[in-house]
């Protein structure tokens, strides 16, 4: 059932002539990671900006936890932690002082902020570093401060503005598991900006492909294949030989996997057909080939991922659609 | 106020982690005692008179000189580092930010005029003083800094360089200390008025001579919220941007 915490209306944002967001609807429900996928000057971060409430969209409405972000953003703020790609910190102060002053910020007392503090420190496997400042912090370590930061306010939702930029691979694969277990764990609803197609496709429940100030297709990564790719998720390639039978053209096999479900498309090119499915029947395929008694040469299955989704709306598929 | 009162505390903290403050209050302390005491000319032995007019007159320039140097990095600092998007994105408002940066920066001028007591203290038991002229004399400084610390922070906030903040605080600050109080002679009637209402000289005088009028706490309050206000506003344009 749906249980909309980020709802966005209509929501455009003009600077001058230049629209930066255009007619944007979008519905992220509770507990769902949800990825904005899209080159730079797309509009995420103009869209996280007036999530956030610090800025105001020149027409729509937005809401956060069924709060208004434009007329309410301190009430938003107290519910939505945010880490940008490079998160800025008081240098002359350690991380654990920093964490403080911002708990504090957030309505902690001091002694609870120490506390959490502390907690979150360790959490973000930090605890050893707590007392060094900042400012000798590497990329890695500033940005796992930058998720103790945004967790220390316990967020109902959480902002992702390219957070794995300049993290070491190792990095990388802790920050996302983290974020994945918040959601699973907490039911925080995460909102992930990037342009990293494998880290998106690893954490997100849903992506919406967003270009020029417009979701272009939202879904989860078999919806958006789908809708894409109007023959199937799933192109399978075969080579068969004949042996004394006469060749096998793309009529014949297309008659002979007729009693397979889910073919799109049968189509042959020098002698390699290629079936385009919309669910991975290589092995049914197999077997019907074999059981008319032709010989497998070659079997080989590709499945569209978000990379060929992606590659489709920015190296002219959608003139396809 | 508890927001406000927690980025204060942080800003305090800062002056005196960095020695800003230390140096301030030395800086201060020692220019303002030496022309009080030491300098041999207009200072209280050379005049022979119990007064605080000697002080009052050098911390007057000294600290126009200093307010620029203490509030250039208040936000510009927050911009370059890239902090500002940390305290925004926290439940507080640009205005919390804004007053928070001006109380930290008001109150390290208040304990610095506040180590200056001794100097009353002392010339009060050299002969008599008139207590009240002290009092306004105290409170022009503090409503001058008070001014010249929000048109600071305002020059820190359009930009992202110190320097540039400095020099820009320094610039509008002349306008007010010296070229309104020029300029405003040249002119005959209401633009004459207008422009010597604007020096900051005049008020300060008037209420260093223990006059308090309330055109003169007009004065000073509408640049002190002027600047803050326009600070804020600042604020909210470079978010959007």
């Amino acid at each position: 059932m749906d249980n909309p915490v980020i709802q966005l209306n209509g929501i455009s944002k003009k600077y001058g002539d230049f629209t930066a967001v255009n007619d944007l609807d979008l519905s992220i429900n509770k507990g769902e990671i949800f990825g904005l996928l899209g080159p730079n000057g797309a509009g995420k971060s103009t869209t996280i900006l007036m999530l956030m409430g610090l800025t105001e969209p020149s027409s729509g409405s937005v809401s956060v936890c069924g709060i208004n972000s434009t007329s309410k953003p301190i009430a938003v703020k107290k519910k939505v932690g945010y880490l940008p790609e490079d998160v800025g910190f008081y240098d002359d102060l350690s991380g654990l002082d920093n964490l403080i002053y911002t708990a504090r910020l957030n309505g902690f007392d001091y002694s609870t902020a120490k506390e959490k503090a502390g907690e979150l420190l360790e959490r973000v496997g930090l605890g050893n570093d707590k007392n060094k400042k900042t400012g000798k912090y590497s990329k890695g370590m500033r940005q796992r401060l930058g998720l103790a930061d945004v967790l220390i306010k316990n967020p109902e939702v959480i902002i992702l503005d390219e957070p794995t930029t300049g993290i070491d691979p190792k990095g990388v694969i802790e920050l996302l598991s983290l974020i994945k277990k918040l959601s699973v764990e907490q039911n925080i609803t995460v909102l992930f900006s990037s342009h990293n197609l494998h880290q998106v496709q690893q954490v997100c429940d849903r992506v919406g492909i967003f270009v020029s100030g417009k979701i272009l297709a939202e879904g989860n990564i078999k919806e958006l294949s789908q809708k894409l790719f109007t023959h199937g998720m799933y192109l399978i390639e075969l080579r068969i030989d004949s042996g004394d039978k006469s060749p096998i053209g793309s009529e014949e096999l297309e008659k002979l996997l007729a009693p397979i479900e889910d073919i799109q498309k049968v189509s042959a090119d020098n002698g390699l057909f290629q079936i385009e499915c919309s669910s991975d029947i290589s092995s049914s395929i197999a077997k019907k080939v074999i059981e008319a008694d032709y010989k497998l040469n070659l079997l080989s299955k590709k499945e569209y991922g978000l990379d060929a989704i992606y590659n489709r709306y920015f190296e002219g598929g959608l003139s396809d659609d | 106020m508890k927001q406000i009162w927690i980025i204060t505390k942080k800003e305090l903290k800062g002056y005196f982690d960095s020695l800003m403050a230390y140096i301030l209050i030395v800086v201060f302390l020692g220019l303002s005692g030496f022309f009080t005491w030491l300098y041999g000319n207009n200072d209280v032995f050379y005049i022979n008179r119990a007064t605080m007019q000697p002080f009052f007159g050098i911390a007057y320039w000294t600290l126009f000189i200093f307010i620029p140097a203490l509030t250039m990095k208040q936000i510009a600092e927050e911009f370059k580092t890239g902090t500002i998007e940390l305290l925004l994105t926290k439940p507080v408002s640009d205005w919390q930010v804004v007053s928070g940066k001006f109380l930290a920066t008001f109150l390290l001028i208040a304990i610095s005029l506040a180590l200056t007591l001794p100097y009353y203290i002392s010339i009060a038991n050299i002969g008599p003083i008139d207590h009240g002229s002290v009092l306004t004399g105290y409170l022009g400084l503090l409503l001058m800094s008070a001014a010249y610390i929000s048109l600071g922070i305002f020059a820190s906030s359009i930009t992202s360089n110190q320097i540039v903040a400095f020099l820009l605080a320094l610039i509008i600050g002349i306008f007010f200390q010296i070229l309104f109080g020029i300029i405003s002679r040249a002119f005959p009637g209401m633009i004459g008025d207008t422009l010597s209402y604007l020096d900051m000289q005049y008020h300060y005088r008037s209420i260093t001579r223990g006059v308090i009028d309330s055109k003169n706490i007009i004065y000073f309050a509408s640049i002190i919220l002027g600047g803050l206000m326009a600070s804020e506003l600042s604020l909210v344009k470079r978010n959007i941007n």
